[in-house]
């Protein structure tokens, strides 16, 4: 039952994930990467185009999520800016690696403010990436997978829970759920909430191909 | 011991002729439907009156019974393998369709601009949304979704709402695919293939939009496409058009910006990013008393559905269909 649970609480999240996922690549604006020479549009992803998404965020006067890490004398490290978030899929893994400046989370000065889900950082910007994050298929000018990576300040979207109405978790025990003979329980959970964009210039869909 | 549940959801529609995706949030074991219109009906023709699928049978299979030509009795029952009913798990996820070659003159310039194609299955006209893929002569508006028009059956079809006579030259070769899916949530991110130098600007989309009057959107107009003073202005919208075009007029004076156009294919070819249109904003009434109104039509919603798609074999225009899903489970 614990077991259950748990793995119910992961879906939960991981559904209103998906959701706010969908909601900004439908809505968000977004800006082609165009540094790259893979020869397709967009291209893949380089300091170039990051250099840009972090302008636009800090022209539009966009907070940053994340405090910098401050340099540290330790071999193979090296500061870490003060950080919007970039949030991606787990297939970008290994385009990042190659894009100048990027910094690995295992070589941030100490890990203290790191997140699970970190990849690393590129000037301003910190990536989270997921198996789960957000692709367009064959949307690119020669008909690639286009990566959506979500570049966003603080604050930029919500997910606005209903009147009244939060998450909840069910749990029937066998003998209301079970018929007769009480062979079965029912466990699940329920959610109504609205994700919403609530500033357009403090997000965008950075996208981009694979090399 | 079991305990057998089984649900049941009934309605109607009218058949317009073309692919209908109906909610049915449990799914289905079993779905038909009837012909209310022509019961009893003695005309001339072979109106589709009953239908059925069951979740089993191939995506796009069906049993169904035309009419029998000038009398009211139900002619031999016939099968199909496409047209039929496709269970629809996720409207928001539905596959892309398969990659097809333009053909012959492939695009040309025109208005509305016609794509040439030996291959025009699956397309419905003024309906299908198809994505262009690697046009070489036109590359400025490869990777765009365009809502299509008139359909030559085996031939060509349009390009609904692109004026592309403008562009310098004709797309010599390339591809498209339908795009089966919608995004999940309204209002939805467009793309821009016009805007006018009026007051108020016009700016016309190259997808069905669905935006109402009172909507506030962004305008993101890269220098690529010329209209730069555009470029990030917030407006809202004061009319909109559907159907033979598809527009929207918000309340920019664009009189004096300089002209909005497509990027050269050669530009594009070094990577561009879209002009487009993005929702952003509270709905407005235009009265006095009551200038901002809970109207949600701005509210990010969530359209996608869990149904069926009842395909275009298995219905006739015009006609009431009353539909019948069934479902059942042991526990």
């Amino acid at each position: 039952m614990n077991e259950a649970a748990q793995r119910l609480g992961v879906s939960l999240r991981q559904t209103e994930d998906q959701l706010m996922r969908d909601m900004l690549a439908s809505t968000a604006s977004f800006i082609n990467c165009v540094g790259g020479t893979n020869g397709d549009n967009p291209t893949e992803i380089t300091r170039s185009d990051v250099d840009v998404v972090v302008r636009t965020l800090r022209g539009n006067n966009a907070y940053s999520f994340m405090t910098g890490v401050e340099g540290e004398d330790r071999f193979g490290t090296a500061p870490v800016r003060d950080a919007y978030f970039g949030l991606g899929h787990s297939d970008l893994i290994g385009q990042l690696d190659n894009v100048a400046g990027f910094i690995q989370k295992w070589n941030y000065p100490n890990q203290a403010s790191t997140l699970d889900a970190e990849w690393g950082t590129v000037a301003n910007i910190r990536f989270l990436l997921s198996s789960i994050g957000s692709t367009t298929p064959n949307a690119s000018l020669l008909g690639a997978t286009v990566y959506n990576i979500f570049c966003c300040g603080r604050e930029a979207f919500a997910a606005i829970e209903q009147d009244g109405y939060s998450a909840s978790f069910i749990y029937l025990p066998p003998q209301i759920a079970g018929g007769p003979l009480a062979l079965n329980s029912s466990v699940g959970y329920k959610f109504a909430e609205v994700p919403r964009i609530t500033n357009d210039t403090w997000v965008f869909n950075l996208r981009c191909t694979l090399v | 011991m079991s305990l057998s549940i089984n649900g049941f959801v009934t309605g109607t529609f009218t058949s317009d002729g073309n692919p209908v995706n109906l909610s049915i949030p449990s799914g289905y074991n079993d779905f038909d439907m009837i012909n209310i219109t022509d019961i009893g009906s003695t005309a001339a023709n072979n109106n589709v009156m009953k239908a059925r699928g069951t979740s089993a049978m191939t995506a796009g299979s069906a049993y169904y019974s035309p009419k029998t030509s000038g009398a009211a009795t139900l002619d031999l029952e016939a099968t199909t393998t496409t047209g039929g009913f496709t269970f629809l798990a996720d409207s928001a996820t539905v596959a892309i369709g398969a990659l097809t070659a333009t053909s012959g003159t492939d695009i040309n310039r025109a208005n509305p601009a016609v794509v040439s194609t030996g291959t025009t299955t699956g397309l419905v006209a003024s309906s299908s949304v198809v994505r262009l893929i690697n046009n070489v002569g036109m590359l400025q508006i490869s990777g765009m979704d365009f809502t299509i028009g008139t359909i030559s059956a085996g031939v060509s079809f349009q390009l609904k709402y692109l004026n592309n006579s403008g562009f310098a030259a004709d797309s010599t070769s390339g591809s498209f695919r339908i795009i089966n899916a919608t995004d999940r949530y309204y209002p939805r991110r467009r793309f821009i293939t016009a805007i006018t130098q009026a007051s108020p600007a016009v700016i016309t989309l190259s997808v069905t939009h669905g935006y109402t009057v009172g909507q506030a959107v962004r305008i993101v107009v890269p220098s690529v496409f010329g209209m730069t003073q555009m470029n990030g202005l917030l407006g809202n919208i004061t009319a909109v058009t559907t159907g033979s075009t598809n527009t929207i007029s918000v309340d920019i004076d664009s009189t004096a910006f300089t002209t909005f156009a497509f990027p050269t294919s050669a530009i594009a070819a070094g990577g561009i990013t879209f002009a487009q249109v993005v929702p952003v904003g509270e709905a407005a009434i235009n009265s006095t008393s009551q200038p901002y109104g809970n109207l949600l039509d701005d509210a990010t919603d969530n359209q996608s559905i869990t149904g069926v798609t009842i395909g275009a074999t298995v219905q006739t225009t015009g006609k009431i269909y009353q539909y019948f899903a069934r479902k059942g489970t042991s526990i």
